[in-house]
């Protein structure tokens, strides 16, 4: 990857500019999936005349993606490379009789596809540009009104002509090689070409004012501002194409459905208001509000109202602090309450509607498939409005000893309520679906502390200085709709967001005993036998149910994450060094896919759909007569669904830390460089993600429980020089 | 100063005045008048209900799972992935509980289709509708009404008695959540009842740009089906002599050349059918069903029909017909598949069959088959029975359907069945004449199919054995014969315990076949009596405090 950057900035008393341009390059793994970008930025100030203000800002970015036919890089997506790398045969050759082969149960072969399969090409335009009149009253000191708009607009196409290419599929059952195409492409090939554009305006009045009287600093601000959002897409699609060296649509020989189009609107419009007052430099307080209106909403549940008020204390600016405690040179005690809130749901779910549901039914003599209507939304609920979010925080700031140390430490507890839920689980589906689909009933709340850290010095040339934060955050779900006979160690009450629900392994059955006195394993399993995991019977009814399923985990959020930061400067060298964890950090090995099926992934059964490679942790670590004290259960020829069900046994430790960059660099002295009229330039080499501690052996502690397909984070090392003129 | 400040507050005034900015229309969907603004467009509403013939349980050309697996007739080869279900209900006990029942019944889909129509009546009850032709709109309410009863006569096949929510001016909704179960003879009643009110109101033919919707004769032909299988003989009759009136108006026959049944589309003897549209409608049946060699590595196997299938139909030896037996036919060397019940040739394909030009090879390392069924594997793409099907399989050799797919239409319901109906409600009567009377009209009246009348028996065990072989050679592979296991009582002593087999053909080096009868399951078969009613799902259970499991699956 290579990346480029080109910026000038200048002016005089009267217009002030910062014009920039860049391109960056980068390649995938495979080489042949490549994102190219260029951007340009143009900000100008002009003082149009003693009161005005004239701002224009532009910026715009053209970017190209481009990616061979017939992978996608998606998690979880059917033929996603990773996925179909990691989890194929890995003792195929690359060719048989002439043709690439494929070892994975989907017939594909990623690396021939690179080149064989055509290619998935997307190039978008954005454009934004903001011009904002600023008007300063003469007639009062700090009173300003400004006008600012905005416009926005994004243009893009996207190409994709795919085709399938020739394969020697080995099957696993038989130990044979087939011919085949592979699958999920046409060998006649398919095309089809899409073209997207939106734009978007944006209108902000404002007026605002700052003064200074004495001892008293004052300020308010208010504002009004308003979005409106509009897209249409048009597309169109091919297939049967005879030759495939020309990819345009006009050479393949039937429509796959013809030309399709659609539009989105969407608007925003709040006010904003602030008014801030500080004696002293010692006591400061400020009051602000936000007045939101949401389009999701009925009018008349559109608008809310959300204030704020935070207070501050600078005590180390109290003569009897200053000589109590000489050497601390900032100290500032702070809190703040303030409400916000969230709109988080599905537009017109106030509104009665109807959906065009394509082709579900064909009549006439000669059958021709119908478009039809249907009711889009079975109980309109009017009344819903906005979440919102109570927040209460209380700090400090500390600097002490000349930069020696410094410390900020924050707590904060927020209270979630009125949250935008799906509540149509706990009806029964008899009723086929009429019931509210979300209300504004959930509750939630979060406390949740954050502590930085700091030391700064200078010893002769050299200086340094460290830092490092922790944040910490627990949230618990205080009221959400569930069925009215939930099992009370199902209730989602009283769980973290996110948790994940599962069964309580025992461990693996090592005696005749256990195996005799087990429950009766979960519906479709085999009968038990020694090596495989024993669950705990919750409700105690002699076998395992989804009645046996509770809490295990919590979401793959960590709840506690720390960074440390290390800077220091040499004459000409600064070196740099990011490392960043985490801890309380649940990770489970299997769980719920984006289909929201929850079921094991290929890092926990091993040979998974009777096709997929196995990690060898799986197959050597797993339970065997020899190998009692394995950390895994007996393989099995035939899928066992004991086994294979999400539970704590696949539950393990996530945290880590990780060094996350280190940058090494060197100005180059002044007194060189100034006689080849450069006023400053600098070489540096850098490196990210280069070594984690963690015990989570299995893969990246950063990635989502259910890896399929998930792209690795990389280890990577880069150089640059930075100039200035 | 001043000019400044009306500037500033002209400014403001422009943008305040967007409080209705927020007034946005949604670009994707329809308001809640355009349905009843006219009578096409409440076509295109009316026309969405059908969605219930087309679900994968009801129209099973459509899924890889065809009812016909949890019976005798046809073995499913494959375990973990398409169609593994099957095995794993035979094969592992207690499969079908509470939790696990979603594969013998789509209770939240079907009953998601029944509050899509009672909308339809709730809105009709508001006055939505008021502005359209009455006439018509009866029409239109008489084809919702139908699907309605469709829908419970799915869940009432499956389960018996169960919830109805049957209000025509309101839907229910959170209030009504907690309902019992009604009775299994209300239930019916109440179906068998919504099928007489539609047949009152449907057309008998629709137009030719509407063929495919419900008529009167499909409305009389779903209550002979419903009333037999609720046991009210009379209204079976009833229902079956309705159809028969409008066969006598030359709406409905049996189509002359068997093979036409499946392969002409909107044919004359269909009740109620279930059309696709290539490309834009379409299932995969030939990528599951179609016989290996069409599409090496990509079709067929999924399936295949079994020997006891393929054996139920009659030979012709020395021109006496009479059941067919391997024994007789390996040891007097006679050819298994000449002179059989032409039913045979459309509905099975054998070893040596002629197809899309080519002949079937159903033996071992033949290119459609036979390999032994293991249990075990998945992906296996030849026939473990020695037959594949040819009923609903498209016999059009330039089709590549693995890319394309396949548009065969499926039967609902044909008047061959109301002979079928009408001969069992004879019988449960005791009036076995006119019983067998119905079987040999199905026998005898079409002229690609000639038959010998079966002579009458005079009780119902032998009626029934007749009246099995009648209902498998020609309604085999059209979602019949599970159901009629059940309600014959006959499904545990049937399958329990049982294996079914397969034909293992080896060719000789003379390219003379020798033949062996082979098991096609791996172990016995396990079905109680206890999976004659289908389990309340869980879920139901669980937030319906009045709706109570059957006392079986406590």
């Amino acid at each position: 990857m290579h990346q480029h950057n080109l910026s000038v900035t200048g002016g005089n008393k009267s217009v002030k500019y910062f014009i920039s341009g860049g391109f960056m390059d980068q390649r995938g793994f495979y080489h042949d999936y490549k994102f190219q970008r260029g951007n340009f930025r143009s900000n100008i100030d002009a003082q149009a005349t003693k009161d005005i203000k004239v701002t224009l800002n532009l910026s715009g970015r053209m970017q190209n993606s481009y990616r061979p036919g017939a992978h996608s890089y998606n998690n979880q997506d059917y033929g996603n490379v990773v996925g179909d790398l990691l989890y194929a045969a890995p003792f195929i050759p690359k060719e048989y009789n002439g043709l690439p082969t494929s070892a994975y149960r989907a017939g594909v072969n990623p690396d021939y596809a690179r080149k064989h399969s055509g290619f998935q090409e997307s190039k978008n335009f954005y454009l934004e540009t903001s011009a904002k009149i600023e008007y300063s009253a003469p007639f009062l000191k700090g009173l300003k009104a400004s006008f600012l708009v905005s416009w926005d607009h994004m243009n893009g196409d996207g190409t994709t002509f795919s085709y399938a290419y020739k394969v020697n599929h080995y099957n696993h059952g038989t130990k044979q090689y087939t011919e085949q195409y592979s699958l999920g492409l046409s060998e006649d090939g398919n095309m089809y070409v899409g073209h997207q554009r939106s734009q978007q305006v944006l209108l902000r009045p404002q007026i605002e004012y700052a003064n200074k009287f004495g001892k008293h600093d004052v300020g308010a601000l208010f504002l009004y501002e308003q979005t409106q959002y509009n897209y249409n897409s048009l597309s169109g699609s091919r297939q049967n194409f005879p030759i495939f060296d020309l990819p345009y649509l006009d050479f393949g020989n039937e429509w796959t459905e013809g030309a399709s189009s659609s539009a989105t609107r969407n608007a925003t419009a709040g006010y904003v208001g602030r008014v801030n007052y500080g004696y002293d430099s010692k006591y400061l307080a400020e009051f602000s509000f936000r007045y939101d209106g949401s389009y999701n909403f009925a009018p008349g549940h559109r608008w809310g109202f959300f204030p704020s008020l935070s207070l501050g204390w600078v005590v180390s600016n109290e003569q009897f602090f200053k000589d109590a405690l000489p050497k601390i040179d900032v100290f500032k005690i702070r809190a703040s309450a303030g409400k916000l809130g969230r709109d988080n749901v599905d537009e017109f779910l106030y509104r009665k509607y109807y959906m065009w549901q394509e082709k579900n039914s064909a009549f006439g003599m000669d059958p021709t498939a119908a478009n039809t209507l249907y009711n889009g939304n079975s109980y309109p609920n009017p009344d819903l409005t906005w979440e919102k979010t109570n927040t209460f925080n209380v700090g400090f700031d500390l600097t002490a000893w000349n930069g020696l140390l410094g410390a900020e430490f924050d707590v904060f507890y927020k209270y979630t309520y009125d949250i935008l839920q799906g509540i149509s689980a706990s009806y029964p589906p008899s009723l086929g679906g009429h019931v509210p689909t979300t209300d504004n009933s959930g509750r939630f709340d979060a406390k949740e502390f954050e502590l930085v850290l700091r030391h700064t010095n200078r010893i002769n040339d050299f200086s340094y200085n460290i830092s490092g934060n922790v944040s910490f955050t627990r949230n618990r779900i205080l009221s959400k709709t569930e069925s009215s006979n939930v099992l009370p160690w199902q209730s989602v009450i009283g769980t973290s967001m996110g948790a994940i629900l599962g069964y309580e392994a025992i461990g693996l059955i090592q005696t005749e005993e256990q195996l005799a006195n087990a429950p009766t394993p979960i519906s479709g399993s085999r009968e038990l036998r020694l090596g495989d995991i024993l669950y705990r019977d919750l409700n105690g009814d002699g076998k395992i149910t989804t009645d046996d399923a509770t809490w295990i985990s919590n979401s793959n959020i960590p709840e506690m994450m720390f960074a440390l930061n290390f800077d220091a400067n040499y004459k000409g060298f600064d070196l740099s060094l990011q490392f960043q964890g985490a801890a309380l950090n649940d990770k489970m090995l299997c769980g719920t896919w984006n289909n929201g099926a929850s079921d094991n992934t290929p890092l926990t059964k091993p040979f998974y759909g009777n096709y997929d490679n196995a990690p060898v942790y799986l197959v050597e670590g797993s339970w065997t007569p020899d190998n009692t004290d394995a950390e895994y259960p007996r393989l099995s020829v035939i899928g066992n669904p004991n086994n294979s069900i999400v539970s704590t046994f696949w539950k393990r430790n996530g945290a880590y830390l990780r060094l996350k960059n280190i940058t090494l660099g060197y100005t180059i002295p002044k007194h060189i460089i100034n006689k080849a009229g450069l006023q400053n330039l600098r070489v540096y080499v850098a490196g990210s993600n280069l070594f984690t501690i963690t015990d989570f052996k299995y893969l990246d502690p950063e990635s989502p429980n259910v890896v399929q397909g998930y792209y690795p984070q990389q280890k990577t090392m880069s150089f640059g020089v930075d100039i200035s003129f | 100063m001043k000019k400044a400040l009306i500037y500033t507050a002209a400014l403001f005034a422009t943008t305040l005045g967007g409080c209705n900015v927020l007034d946005v229309d949604p670009t994707d969907k329809l308001s809640e008048t355009t349905t009843y603004s006219s009578i096409e467009n409440l076509d295109l509403y009316v026309k969405s209900f059908y969605g219930i013939l087309y679900t994968s349980t009801t129209c099973e050309i459509r899924s890889a799972n065809l009812s016909d697996g949890f019976s005798d007739l046809v073995k499913y080869s494959w375990y973990n992935t398409t169609g593994g279900t099957f095995n794993k209900f035979f094969y592992t006990p207690n499969y079908l509980t509470p939790e696990n029942c979603g594969f013998m019944t789509p209770w939240s889909d079907l009953y998601r289709r029944i509050r899509q129509t009672n909308e339809y009546f709730a809105d009709l009850s508001a006055g939505y509708a008021d502005g359209l032709d009455p006439e018509e709109l009866k029409i239109r309410t008489a084809e919702t009404r139908f699907m309605r009863a469709f829908a419970y006569q799915d869940l009432a096949l499956r389960h018996g008695g169960v919830i109805l929510r049957v209000s025509e001016t309101s839907v229910d909704g959170p209030e009504e959540k907690d309902k019992a179960r009604s009775s299994k003879e209300d239930t019916w009643d109440f179906i068998i009842n919504e099928y007489r009110k539609a047949a009152a109101d449907l057309p008998e033919e629709w137009d030719s740009s509407n063929t495919g919707r419900v008529t009167k004769g499909s409305a009389w032909g779903m209550m002979a089906r419903a009333a037999l299988y609720a046991g009210h003989w009379d209204e079976a009759l009833e229902a079956c002599n309705e159809v028969e009136k409008l066969a006598a108006k030359g709406i409905y026959q049996l189509m002359d050349e068997y093979s036409d049944v499946f392969t002409v589309v909107n044919n004359k003897e269909l009740l109620v059918t279930v059309n696709f549209d290539s490309p834009d409608l379409q299932h995969d049946f030939d990528t599951n069903f179609a016989p290996t060699g069409d599409r090496i590595g990509f079709c067929g196997g999924v399936a295949t029909p079994t020997d006891e299938f393929a054996s139920s139909f009659d030979i012709q030896i020395n021109g006496e017909w009479k059941a067919f037996d391997w024994d007789e036919v390996i040891t007097e060397n006679i050819d298994p598949w000449t002179n059989r019940d032409p039913r045979f040739y459309a509905t099975i394909l054998y070893n040596g069959a002629d197809w899309k030009g080519r002949k079937i090879e159903l033996f071992v390392d033949g290119v459609d088959g036979f390999v032994p069924y293991t249990g075990t594997a998945d992906d296996v793409r030849k026939s473990t029975t020695g037959y594949s099907f040819r009923k609903f399989v498209k016999e059009d050799p330039d089709e590549d359907f693995s890319f394309t797919k396949s548009d065969q239409f499926w039967i609902e319901m044909r008047y061959a069945e109301i002979f079928l109906i009408k001969s069992e409600a004879y019988a449960r009567k005791n009036d076995f004449t006119n019983a067998y009377i119905e079987l040999n009209k199905l026998r005898q009246t079409r002229s690609s199919v000639q038959l010998p009348a079966l002579p009458q028996q005079t009780n119902w065990d032998s009626y029934l054995t007749d009246l099995q072989k009648e209902r498998i050679c020609e309604l085999g592979l059209e979602g019949h014969r599970y159901w009629d296991l059940r309600r014959w009582g006959i499904a545990e002593q049937t399958l329990n315990g049982s294996r079914v087999h397969g034909i293992k053909i080896t060719k000789n080096s003379d390219d003379s076949y020798t033949y062996e009868r082979v098991d096609a399951d791996t172990q016995d078969r396990i079905y109680t009596s206890k999976y004659d009613v289908a389990p309340i799902p869980q879920d139901e259970i669980r937030n319906n405090t009045l709706c109570k499991q059957d006392p079986a699956w406590e």
